[in-house]
């Protein structure tokens, strides 16, 4: 399977001391959902926000799709939800998305079409023409993900992207998240939870800016003899 | 009440300022800042520059050709707030206009021979007249130091004459034009600030750092965003001023909104460059005092430039509303054209590229 990313030697330091990332290597391959796992302050955001291209790695090598195009033709084919829930408060529910959509590019129609599409995979219908502020912070949560979504992105990253909405419908996104794995969408999200890490197909377990391991959750069992992924991450973290 | 629930909040409050030193510093500094403007504002003499043109060809008598007007043109002294420049009319004219003399006396050419044949003297005084309380304090001064040289001051013939505006032209016709670039300038500058402050703060420049929407797409859709809001409320101010409180305005009013359009650019970009260095609302807010206020009292604001002491006349020339106040002027009470107010608009071009540059450079900090 052809890789959509790959990280060879990535560093990135915080002044005056922090070493966010460490000696950082590792491949995505195309139409998985690739987890990030490690504890807060393991360097996952900063990862990501790498992978984005908002900020520029010290040293390594990062490719995402192939090493020719611009980070302008790149970011089209992006999706990024942020940690926050990077929305904008004082406009309804589809004027964000619709705000997104055109920053994307996406033609008047297929606009239409998508954020209809997205309210109703996020379950906002009724939330349709309500300001963000009056949103609970799991609506926010689901519109974050959508306007993530709205330009169909061959690649998406999400930063912990099930924080704060209910069992159900996390159920739900994960569904969806395998669904764009079928149409050959590629996901990359961070997290915390190891239940969540676990429904990743492949994953890197990150700790303090360094890998500790990647590979499938049997690979990663099976390597450290562990009975689940919390022993997993124990026994790796102890051996390094 | 609970005393040591009460003093805990106070504690607390305490800790936060103290390790707050920019609010700290501002709590200290600003009023002292704007204490020493004021006191030197306050402390200003205004000085009048006149310039006196004596056309009087004199008497013929036994010994040669006599001027009266002699014996006034001698007895001329400056004074604190007077300075007489001895001219020519043409030169006097020119000087009006550009600005380097605040009005001009002219003695006409049979001064002699009407106050020798008990005839009313003429004496014209010229004023530049774009400011109603200067023109009162100048031929106030005028009084004073020249007709009171007449043995009659009754017999002078005095014609009031006015460059800009007129008798009917009050105080407010001065300042109206000040006020259309003051408050675009400050609101403008307001909202970018805190707009861009929250989209830093919410995460959704991070979002748009990572689409392909680029650093200048967003300085250009900031600037046409907040420039339709300053547009419609300079028109508002404008009719207001026009209609509502009766101010004269002679100009082109495509001109003021060309002037209020460039010094939005250039408001909207600082706002985004000095949203940079603030963390939060209230650390905006505290850049009203550093950056809006010193700009209204020394921009001319208050009191024209040239008569400011030297100190606060270098610091008001690289203030944008100094240019913005001065075209404003220009255009609304002196009816110019877009030519002669030309050089207050390169430097609002300047200031407006600088800014675009500065935000364009700080855009990304902190993200």
């Amino acid at each position: 399977m052809e890789n959509i990313i790959e990280v060879e030697g990535l560093n990135k330091k915080f002044p005056p001391d922090t070493h966010a990332l460490n000696e950082l290597n590792f491949q995505v391959k195309k139409g998985l959902t690739f987890g990030l796992l490690g504890p807060n302050g393991s360097g996952k955001t900063t990862l990501i926000r790498i992978l984005v291209g908002i900020l520029r790695p010290d040293s390594g090598k990062v490719i995402v799709f192939d090493e020719s195009s611009k980070w302008s033709e790149k970011a089209t084919k992006i999706g990024y939800m942020t940690q926050s829930q990077a929305l904008y408060q004082d406009i309804t529910v589809s004027e964000n998305l619709d705000f997104f959509a055109t920053i994307y590019g996406l033609s008047t129609k297929e606009k239409r079409k998508r954020v209809e599409e997205l309210i109703s995979l996020v379950k906002l219908e009724e939330k349709e023409k309500s300001p963000v502020v009056t949103l609970s912070g799991g609506m926010k949560q689901r519109l974050s993900l959508a306007t993530a979504l709205i330009h169909k992105p061959e690649l998406v990253f999400l930063d912990e992207p099930t924080v704060g909405i209910d069992p159900s419908l996390r159920i739900e996104f994960w569904n969806y998240f395998k669904s764009l794995n079928r149409q050959e969408t590629t996901i990359v999200l961070s997290t915390h939870v190891m239940e969540e890490a676990a429904r990743c197909d492949e994953l890197v377990l990150l700790r303090e800016g360094k890998l500790l391991a990647q590979g499938t959750i049997e690979k990663l069992l099976a390597e450290t003899k562990a009975k689940n992924l919390e022993e997993a991450f124990l026994a790796l973290e102890e051996s390094k | 009440m609970s005393t040591g629930r009460t003093l805990a909040v106070a504690k607390r409050i305490i800790r936060q300022l103290v390790r707050d030193r920019r609010t700290l510093g501002l709590i200290v500094i600003v009023p002292l800042l704007l204490l020493s403007i004021l006191g030197a504002l306050f402390k200003t003499t205004r000085v009048f520059e006149v310039g006196f043109i004596n056309q009087d060809e004199g008497i013929t008598t036994p010994f040669g050709t006599e001027k009266i007007s002699l014996k006034i043109e001698n007895a001329l002294k400056d004074t604190d707030n007077l300075k007489w420049h001895k001219s020519s009319l043409a030169q006097a004219k020119n000087d009006l206009e550009t600005g380097l003399l605040d009005t001009y006396v002219l003695l006409d050419k049979n001064f002699s021979k009407d106050i020798s044949e008990r005839k009313s003297p003429r004496v014209i005084v010229k004023l530049e007249g774009s400011d109603p309380s200067a023109s009162q304090q100048i031929l106030g001064l005028i009084n004073q130091n020249l007709l009171s040289s007449f043995s009659d001051q009754k017999l002078v013939d005095l014609k009031v004459e006015y460059l800009y505006g007129g008798e009917k032209f009050g105080t407010l016709d001065y300042f109206a034009p000040v006020f259309i670039a003051f408050f675009a300038f400050f609101f403008v500058f307001l909202l970018t600030s805190v707009s861009f402050l929250r989209e830093r703060s919410q995460g959704t420049i991070e979002r748009l750092f990572a689409s392909p929407v680029n650093n200048t797409e967003i300085v250009i859709g900031y600037f046409l965003g907040f420039l339709i809001f300053a547009l419609i409320q300079s028109l508002i101010v404008l009719l207001f001023t026009i209609y509502v409180l009766d101010v004269h305005f002679l100009g082109n009013i495509l001109f003021v909104f060309l002037i209020e359009l460039i010094l939005v650019v250039g408001a909207v970009n600082l706002g985004i460059f000095l949203s940079a260095f603030a963390r939060n609302e209230l650390q905006v807010i505290q850049f009203i005092p550093v950056i809006i206020i010193p700009q209204a009292l020394i921009s001319g604001f208050i009191c024209p430039v040239k008569s400011m002491p030297m100190l606060l006349q270098w610091i008001s020339y690289v203030m944008p509303l100094t240019y913005a106040n001065n075209a404003l002027r220009g255009i609304m009470i002196k009816g110019m054209g877009l030519a002669k107010v030309s050089f207050d608009i390169y430097v609002l071009i300047f200031f407006a590229l600088l800014m675009i540059l500065l935000a364009s450079l700080s855009i990304r900090k902190g993200v």
